[in-house]
């Protein structure tokens, strides 16, 4: 995947390097953007909507002859419903108006529902389905330290550090300590171990340049579990979006992360 | 956008029931039985042991393709436009993403190579290749609606 310079060709076989042959001033931290990923889809808007909704029409007009004998016995509630269904689609015309086709007096439809006023029946599977809602009290509430807030959207961990600076959890990384495993050390260290969480890979997806060390950035899926900030190290923390990380670090550090964000 | 006047509004949930064929009106219905009759008489020609499964093999395979109707230009401009804008839109959102995944992967090589230059050791072990790497299976697709319990914070082991 990555094209390997010739320096890390080279040590391959010649392995000369040692910890004393680094660049003097470039202490190397490990960091995880941790984020919950989106739990619910996107909602389609605009546009979008209105296109979705005449290709859908489009579709029914222009669809085969449906076998209703086939599917439903007849005068069973399921067709009773699928007959209401089609009354209301039966009104739906997105072409000229002069060209819809006209209504004859459907006697032999209305005889079939009866003539009922009520909803179509619910089945029994339908009725023990509740669908809750996109919504949550954590939205209503505002509450930024809540992972079921915005379930569209990619939320990402970020805590107070000792100097009142919101970061992405980072630390130190110790002797002969791989760079994915230290990123997890320090994640655990700042924010308990109640995370289960996924790191991605071996390798950081960014990276900071602070003045006296470099902080590489692991990227973690949370799967289950919430953030406890360990005093010392985190103070407090949030789970945000991108534009919230945004107002909430500092404009050198957001240039450094913007591009590791999904905007989504 | 007007579309003659109509604010019909279908749930998402109908609008995937209704997806499927159906008919709409009495003259489709008249259609209907003339075709039903023509689909069993073309089932009873090929001849079988059970002439209902002829008669599904004629509903799925033996059927006339599906076209538009018959439209007449201001109803045809209306389709064209709506088309065009579609794929506008499509190839927006489409790039945005592209350029999204660009700026990551850009973010990411900038990273390994200031690695290198960091700290060869640490440089060495990001390189390392795993065999067989999986996605986690608490990993879940996004839905429509949250589940009940939208998250477990692991408060069972105590």
């Amino acid at each position: 995947m990555f094209r390997r310079s010739l320096v890390s060709q080279c040590a391959q076989g010649m392995r000369c390097f040692s910890t004393s042959s680094k660049v003097a001033g470039a202490a190397v931290r490990a960091g995880v953007v941790l984020q919950r990923d989106p739990i619910v889809t996107q909602p389609i808007n605009g546009f979008d909507a209105i296109a979705d909704k005449y290709f859908a029409w489009l579709e029914y007009i222009t669809a085969d002859r449906f076998p209703r004998d086939l599917f439903f016995k007849q005068g069973s509630s399921n067709e009773k419903s699928w007959i209401e269904q089609e009354k209301v689609r039966a009104a739906e015309w997105y072409f000229d108006p002069s060209s819809k086709p006209k209504e004859r007096a459907r006697n032999k439809l209305q005889v079939e529902s009866d003539g009922s006023e009520e909803m179509p029946l619910k089945s029994a599977r339908e009725q023990t389905v509740k669908v809750q809602p996109r919504e949550t009290p954590a939205d209503a509430a505002g509450d930024v330290r809540s992972l079921e807030r915005k379930l569209e959207r990619t939320l990402y961990l970020v805590i107070k550090d000792k100097s009142g600076q919101w970061v992405f959890p980072q630390g130190e990384v110790q002797d002969q300590e791989p760079l994915h495993e230290a990123a997890r050390r320090n994640l655990k260290n700042a924010c308990g171990g109640k995370i289960s969480a996924w790191t991605v890979g071996r390798g950081p997806v960014g990276h900071h340049q602070a003045s006296d060390y470099t902080t590489f950035f692991i990227k973690g899926h949370i799967l289950a579990g919430q953030a406890s900030p360990a005093k010392p190290i985190a103070s407090d923390f949030k789970w945000v979006t991108r534009e919230e990380v945004e107002s909430l670090v500092s404009a050198d550090y957001w240039k450094s992360v913007k591009d590791m964000l999904s905007s989504n | 956008m007007s579309f003659g006047g109509l604010a019909t509004s279908i749930s998402t949930r109908a609008r995937v029931v209704l997806q499927r064929s159906t008919e709409a009106t009495v003259a489709a219905r008249a259609a209907r039985a003339a075709a039903k009759a023509k689909d069993r008489k073309e089932a009873a020609s090929r001849g079988s042991l059970n002439p209902r499964y002829e008669l599904m093999k004629n509903i799925l395979f033996y059927r006339e393709p599906r076209s538009l109707p018959a439209l007449n230009s201001e109803d045809m401009e209306r389709h064209l436009t709506i088309l065009r804008a579609q794929s506008i839109t499509k190839k927006a959102a489409s790039d945005r993403r592209k350029a999204e995944r660009n700026r990551k992967f850009a973010a990411m090589v900038s990273a390994y190579e200031a690695l290198e230059k960091a700290d060869p050791r640490l440089y060495e072990e990001a390189c390392k290749q795993e065999s067989n790497i999986t996605f986690p299976r608490q990993m879940r697709v996004p839905t429509e609606t949250p589940p009940i319990k939208i998250w477990d914070y692991l408060d069972n082991d105590k």
